[in-house]
């Protein structure tokens, strides 16, 4: 069941135009900051992004903090959007639930073709960033005098490039969970109803809402609770000590939002009269 | 059917209480014996060394003032910071941002910041009496050490302990009795054990609400390795050093009077060494300080003062505006060649409305 789910995910066509556009914007960023040298002034514009034009090293940080606030949900939002509600809308529900397979089970199925989506978009994201920024930008100063090219830490420590795989590699698996948990509520979502645009949107929904109580003063008491409050925790991995605070606390606030979300999901699918 | 969607239903219900129940829940704080007044010479005793993660919430509603957009920032805004204190003069504290750091680290009676937008680090030799406030004084235990030490003699009462920080806090309030202060109270809790502040909060006499509060989020009472607290320069960063008393020669430039030897009542506090123009007036929470400034500077801040909401000095010479909010206060004076001056302090606006008007024209 599994298998045959990533197998249908990895032959869908938008899936494959969601990677690729999820590559282009960062690699259209690096081109026009390696022809201009326009890099934003220090403080200003995404992380990492003032420092990528000295250290094309860093551009997959910059790249990962260009995509996540929206590029990436939007793309797990229409993946996610059609998991349950695509198969309704062309008629193929019905007769996927007719196989001797539990309906949990398939919810588990997508949600788990859902993390592999949202893990391979992450990780083509960081690795063509990687090849483009290198490419535009090089390996850092010390490179040029016969260094390694090794990568400042946001503390001035240089990074060894095993920490720097390290580092990176936890880079991905949270923000991976991050964007996972945006798609358990986009399946949730997709349970509700049988258009998968109406579930896209209900997932974009749910990100521009807690984007929008995020700087309020007045919502600060579920402001930790929010998902989108975690999604640049991420930065901390790269400093020196890591900072281990935000990126925890993110973590158990993006698993909860996976169990609940699944949790609804399963309590919705389950007992629901499949009719398409 | 029915029975069976509401049972799911009622599970999902219960398991998304449970997964917040846990999230929000904190441990009872358990009550401490220690009165207020000891537990204040605790504070003042000394800060024992630590590592830890703190936030603080300014919320003074300060106009921005032009060149100093990062100081307003730290009272308009949450500032991150990681501390890292072996002691008080081999420490290091880290302003987190999402596009970076700055981090100020003290060893060997020098300073150094280094800057990650700016890929810079700056040696920063000697000291100097005055300095603009910065995000290290907003650490729990660096703020608690000042504040507490600036009103030794006012009052004290006890607090209810709070959890902070897996810590068991007992905590105590200093109302400050001089009248002319804006700040109604300063509550700080502390691990009574060890005597380190983990919150401070900060309120005005005119609003209960805490408009500057700090704590720590995370913390652990143990020293931080040598590795830590040494500063590094990556390839390719700028490595410059400065004198503190740099700003003694910038300040010598703008050629200011002599600052009086008193001024809306209160005596100047004899400064250790020089810094021309600059007085600092009374003491303790009611004190205010008088910065020289360049006509540039004055005027911007008197013409951002009216955007702001601030309201217009009467002044014998010149111009000159009020920028007030419950906790802070500053008047500016400009429109005079060589006589431009910053006033602020915690204390009531009509203080420095005095003070304006007390201080001489200056080749007007």
């Amino acid at each position: 069941m599994i298998g045959v789910e990533l197998r249908l995910m990895l032959r869908r066509r938008r899936v494959w135009l969601c990677w690729v556009l999820l590559c282009t914007l960062p690699t259209l960023v690096a081109i026009l900051l390696a022809t201009t040298r326009l890099a934003p002034p220090p403080g200003r514009g995404g992380a990492f992004l003032s420092a990528v034009t000295s250290n094309g090293q860093i551009f997959p940080a910059a790249a990962l903090a260009l995509v996540i606030p929206i590029f990436l949900p939007i793309t797990v939002a229409i993946v996610a959007g059609d998991t349950v509600a695509g198969e309704a809308s062309a008629g193929t529900l019905r007769y996927l639930l007719v196989r001797p397979v539990g309906r949990v089970r398939l919810l588990l199925a997508k949600l788990i073709s859902v993390a592999a989506f949202v893990l391979l978009a992450v990780l083509f994201v960081t690795l063509v960033s990687y090849v483009v920024g290198v490419a535009a930008f090089g390996f850092g100063p010390d490179a040029s005098l016969g260094g390694t090219g090794a990568i400042p830490s946001l503390s001035g420590v240089e990074l060894t490039p095993v920490d720097v795989v390290a580092r990176t590699a936890t880079t991905v698996g949270y923000l991976a969970l991050c964007m996972l948990a945006l798609g358990a509520v986009g399946l949730f979502f997709s349970t509700l109803t049988d258009s998968p645009l109406a579930a896209t949107l209900g997932v974009l929904a749910f990100v521009v809402a807690s984007a929008a109580l995020q700087p309020l003063d007045a919502a600060s008491a579920i402001e930790p609770y929010l998902p989108t409050s975690h999604w640049l925790a991420w930065i901390d991995l790269f400093r020196d000590p890591i900072l281990w605070t935000n990126v925890r606390g993110g973590a158990l606030v993006q698993l909860g939002y996976v169990v609940v979300a699944f949790g609804a999901a399963w309590a919705n699918f389950s007992t629901k009269d499949v009719t398409t | 059917m029915a029975a069976r969607v509401t049972r799911r239903w009622v599970l999902v219900a219960a398991g998304t209480a449970a997964v917040v129940g846990a999230a929000a829940v904190t441990l009872p704080a358990a009550g401490s014996d220690e009165p207020a007044e000891a537990l204040r010479a605790g504070v003042l005793a000394g800060i024992p060394a630590h590592v830890g993660y703190a936030e603080s919430t300014g919320r003074l509603g300060l106009p921005e003032i032009p060149a100093l957009e990062q100081v307003t920032a730290l009272f308009t805004g949450v500032t991150q910071l990681r501390a890292y204190v072996a002691g008080p003069d081999r420490w290091r504290v880290d302003e987190l941002t999402p596009a970076g750091e700055r981090d100020t680290y003290r060893r060997d009676g020098r300073e150094y910041l280094w800057d990650f937008g700016a890929n810079q680090l700056t040696t920063v030799e000697g000291e100097t009496p005055v300095r603009l406030p910065r995000a290290a004084d907003l650490v729990p235990s660096e703020l608690a050490r000042r504040l507490v030490g600036l009103t030794r003699g006012d009052p004290v009462t006890s607090l209810d302990p709070r959890r902070i920080a897996g810590y068991s806090a007992a905590g105590f309030r200093i109302a400050p009795a001089d009248p002319d202060t804006t700040v109604g109270r300063i509550d700080v809790w502390c691990d009574p054990a060890s005597g380190l502040p983990l919150r401070v909060e900060v309120a005005a006499r005119t609003d209960d609400r805490p408009l500057l509060f700090t704590e720590f989020l995370e913390v652990a009472l143990n020293a931080p390795d040598d590795r830590t607290l040494t500063p590094a320069v990556p390839p390719g960063a700028g490595a410059v050093t400065a004198e503190a008393a740099d700003l003694a020669g910038a300040l010598r430039q703008l050629d200011a009077a002599e600052p009086p030897a008193r001024l809306a009542g209160r005596a100047r506090v004899p400064l250790g060494s020089g810094l021309p123009g600059v007085g600092v007036y009374g003491s303790g929470v009611a004190g205010f300080v008088l910065v020289p400034a360049s006509r540039g500077i004055a005027d911007r801040v008197i013409d951002g003062a009216a955007a702001a909401g601030g309201t217009p000095v009467d002044v014998p010479v010149g111009r000159a505006a009020r920028v007030s909010t419950p906790l802070l206060s500053v008047v500016a004076r400009g429109g005079i060649r060589r006589g431009g001056v910053l006033l602020a302090g915690t204390v009531a606006p009509a203080v420095l409305e005095q003070a304006v008007r007390e201080l001489p024209g200056r080749r007007a």
